[in-house]
């Protein structure tokens, strides 16, 4: 069976603007997203730049926006109409490749680390078992920028929101019990009380990290503690 | 064209380097991290399910013990590890696992909060491998990276090393090149830590990431460090065959399916009556290697892997990650059976060292799947995972020690330009096979040739493969120098050619079958010729092989 892809492009080398550029392929389930692109590459256009390296849903490169929907394309069964565009509200340095540099320059004020003042006495140590299960559930994120793409309030306050992405990462420490520094400021700092709890980026997560939960949780502390 | 400056390079950012740039930080190196691509987002580490496998008096089971864990080791290896290694790892892994914890990472325990969850698999005599539900390797990574940040240790991404430098027998820095700008890089440093990870894309069928070419083992090459035990290349039973995306990837748990030819026949009936599917990884590979030859595979060239007998909802209960794999490719495991075929999983050889992770070049470290010798000639499971925390904290360690005292080390820009020429010549070459043409013939050639089954007449054959591959010029088609992915494969290829060959030619000496080396021609161990190691290095006409004695038999602490 004939498939149908269209592939939103971008040179910033020789383009002025993107545009969609189609191709025929061979519909052959089981046929992933990836699948395609790879097709694509092979075939039409050595020149098709987009990132991934596991293959599995492991490395968090690979998202894409595939028929109006965020999903890691390496994760993705593939159709044989499909639409395939970069993620959104960030910027793309050529294709389907986007650049991760604006979310880094991010990265340090978040202190994505553990911080404590005093080693613990026995080793290992005790641990809520509660908080640990929330820890556990943040740190799956595999920061592939999904949510980033379908929340709507990252398009509306790019700089007062920080998103879904780097709250879920805060949520690890957030929820860690040991973790001694003010999380729930931090929180606050990054725009956590802007979530209007729309839930989407929970639904396109390909990890289930579940930020929308995460972030839900995290909004109360900082209203309670900051607010 | 890009300069750096640091005391110690670690070339690769998996859990070995970046454990290994922890070590060296710790221990007073300014110290920089390479990384072919992004930091927990490359490698095997990040993908890795399992444990870590550390034995320790705060938490092991009554009865096991260190020396235990070494002697499971050592039986594993089929007693041609490197026994002082093994040692480290057994005394080191516990305290480090701990570390972890330090660093950020948390593994799972038991309803008390304090006691570790220990896991057990195949070949440890007793459970002893804390783990983070399916995700313990990027739990690691994420305790590593944190830690690396909170000492702003840089973190240089995206930068393939391509060359290790020297002058006078010593290390004085490492060019590469950015995947981003196709612009040379160049460190000017004293000490280089290989941490490249293992090869897994030379084989049609590898459950690794598409990053794993062989990089360390032509790196270790290149800069006069010789190889070991490149013949031992571990096999996973099942992974999938289709789509091609996902070739290779682990594809289910034998104890949940059942394995039939094309023919319909469920032929493990014939090879272990007793187990069936649950007989050894290595006998259910070679089971299922055998059915294709004798031509009873399926149309990809493997078996189906059948789970639809299972009641409704059972595999997405008991497998939930898998269930949804299958899913998202367009399988239903209730329904559809699955192809599948055996995988390359790890390579137990590699770079030479000591139990310091020095090799034998001044200023030249290895950790990880980069080093050969741990793991002798077949590897536990859960004991990559330790050993990268072990390999790396004391490649760390002993780097540090060494750039120590020396001063600041200037490599010679000329290398950067000769490595800018190259990358010129590449994109203005106009004839020849692209690196997807010859990727694909040498993986096919390997696999056919050089895989489960191994015979003198096959590895002939993938040498001469290898040769006419090595003589085939490569065509980039596209011409762009920035975000050039052809471009990096390109410099890739070579790496794989030399790996290739390295394996092929150890498996050749090797006239005997041992741990995963299975030889058709010789398919008993023999102890009185092989107890001991195979050798490649580079010398003046190519790789030449060499041997030595593993040391005696028998395992005691
Ligand atoms: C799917 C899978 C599952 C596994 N599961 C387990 C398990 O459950 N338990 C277990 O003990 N082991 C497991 N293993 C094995 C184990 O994960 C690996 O042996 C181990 O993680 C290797 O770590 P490493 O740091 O040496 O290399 P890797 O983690 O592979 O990292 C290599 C790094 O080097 C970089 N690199 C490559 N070339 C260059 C270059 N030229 N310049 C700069 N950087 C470069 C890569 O980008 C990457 O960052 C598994 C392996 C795989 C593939
Ligand atoms: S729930 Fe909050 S963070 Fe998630 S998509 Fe909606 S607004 Fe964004
Ligand atoms: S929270 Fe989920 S969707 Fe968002 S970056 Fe992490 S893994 Fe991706
Ligand atoms: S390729 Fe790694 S998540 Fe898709």
């Amino acid at each position: 069976m004939k498939g149908q892809v269209k592939i939103l492009r971008f040179n910033p080398q020789t383009d002025a603007e993107s545009r969609f550029q189609s191709f025929e392929f061979e519909f052959a389930p089981p046929m992933t997203v990836l699948d395609v692109l790879n097709l694509v590459r092979e075939r039409f256009a050595p020149d098709l730049t987009y990132a991934g390296c596991c293959r599995n849903g492991h490395c968090g490169l690979c998202g894409a926006v595939v028929n109006g929907r965020e999903a890691l394309t390496c994760r993705q069964a593939a159709e044989p109409e499909m639409e395939i565009k970069p993620l959104a509200g960030v910027r793309v340095l050529k294709d389907l490749l986007i650049d991760r540099e604006q979310y880094e320059a991010r990265r340090p004020a978040l202190r994505l680390f553990l911080e404590r003042q005093r080693a613990p006495a026995f080793e290992p140590e005790k641990i809520d078992m509660e908080a640990f299960e929330l820890f556990k559930k943040a740190s799956r994120c595999i920061e592939c920028m999904c949510c980033m793409s379908a929340c709507p309030v990252v398009k509306k306050k790019p700089h007062i929101f920080a998103g879904p992405m780097p709250l879920t990462l805060l949520a690890r420490h957030f929820f860690d019990p040991r973790d001694g520094m003010e999380r729930a400021l931090m929180a606050k700092d990054e725009g956590v009380g802007e979530c209007i709890e729309c839930g989407l980026c929970s639904s396109v997560c390909p990890r289930n990290a579940d930020p929308a939960g995460l972030i839900r949780l995290m909004k109360k502390a900082a209203a309670g503690e900051c607010g | 064209m890009k300069r750096y400056q640091c005391d110690v390079l670690v070339a690769g950012g998996g859990g070995a380097g970046l454990m290994a740039a922890y070590g060296a930080a710790l221990n007073n190196a300014s110290v920089m991290v390479a990384i072919k691509g992004r930091a927990q987002r490359s490698g095997a580490t990040v993908m890795a399910p399992g444990a870590i496998s550390a034995v320790d008096d705060r938490w092991k089971k009554e009865g096991d013990s260190r020396e235990l864990h070494f002697e499971d080791t050592m039986e594993g290896g089929r007693f041609v590890n490197d026994r002082d290694m093994v040692k480290v790892l057994c005394e080191r892994s516990p305290e480090l696992v701990l570390e972890l914890e330090r660093m950020g990472a948390l593994f799972q325990r038991e309803d008390d909060g304090a006691s570790y969850s220990l896991r057990i698999d195949g070949g440890h005599s007793f459970p002893r491998c804390p783990f983070l539900e399916d995700r313990t390797g990027k739990e690691m990574l994420k305790a590593m990276a944190g830690a690396l940040r909170k000492l702003h240790v840089p973190l240089c991404e995206e930068v393939m090393v391509t060359r290790i430098l020297k002058r006078g027998g010593r290390v004085t820095g490492a060019v590469g090149v950015s995947a981003v700008t196709g612009e040379a890089v160049i460190f000017d440093c004293s000490t280089v830590i290989i941490a490249a990870g293992g090869a897994g894309m030379i084989y049609e069928n590898s459950d690794n990431p598409t990053d794993l070419t062989g990089d360390s083992y032509g790196l270790a090459l290149g800069a006069g460090a010789p190889l070991r035990d490149m013949e031992f290349v571990q096999f996973y039973p099942v992974g999938f065959l289709q789509p091609p995306s996902m070739k290779g990837i682990f594809a289910g748990l034998l104890y949940y399916s059942r394995l039939y030819n094309a023919a319909g026949e469920r032929f493990m009936e014939r090879y272990d009556p007793e187990r069936l599917e649950l007989s050894t990884r290595d006998r259910v590979s070679m089971a299922i290697a055998e059915e294709v030859r004798q031509g009873r595979g399926t149309p990809g060239g493997g078996v189906y892997m059948d789970m639809t007998y299972q009641e409704p909802g059972f595999i997405a209960k008991m497998t939930p990650a898998l269930h949804s794999t299958y899913m998202n490719m367009g399988l239903d495991p209730e329904k559809d059976r699955i192809e599948v075929a055996p995988t390359v999983h790890h390579f137990m050889g590699g770079m030479v060292v000591d139990a310091s992770w020095s090799s034998n070049v001044p200023g030249l470290f290895g950790a990880g799947e980069a080093c050969g010798g741990m793991h002798g000639a077949n590897r536990l499971s859960q004991n990559a995972l330790a050993e990268i925390i072990v390999s790396g904290m004391t490649a760390g360690e002993s780097a540090a020690r060494y750039s120590a005292n020396l001063p600041p080390s200037f490599a010679d820009p000329a290398e950067a330009e000769s490595e800018e020429h190259k990358v010129r010549a590449l994109l203005s070459s106009e004839a020849g096979e692209t690196p997807g043409e010859v990727r694909e013939k040498l993986r096919k050639t390997m696999g056919e040739n050089g895989g489960v089954f191994r015979s003198k007449e096959s590895l002939e054959k993938a040498l001469a493969h290898i040769a006419e591959l090595k003589a085939t010029p490569l065509r980039i088609r596209q011409k762009d120098t920035a975000m050039n992915r052809e471009l990096i494969e390109a410099l890739e290829t070579e790496n794989m050619l030399k790996t290739a060959e390295a394996v092929a030619r150890s498996a050749l000496a090797r006239e005997e079958s041992r741990g995963a080396h299975f030889r058709e021609d010789f398919p008993e161990a023999d102890d009185g010729r092989f107890m001991k190691n195979f050798y490649v290095a580079e010398g003046k006409d190519g790789l030449e092989v060499y041997s030595k004695s593993a040391g005696m038999k028998g395992a005691s602490a």
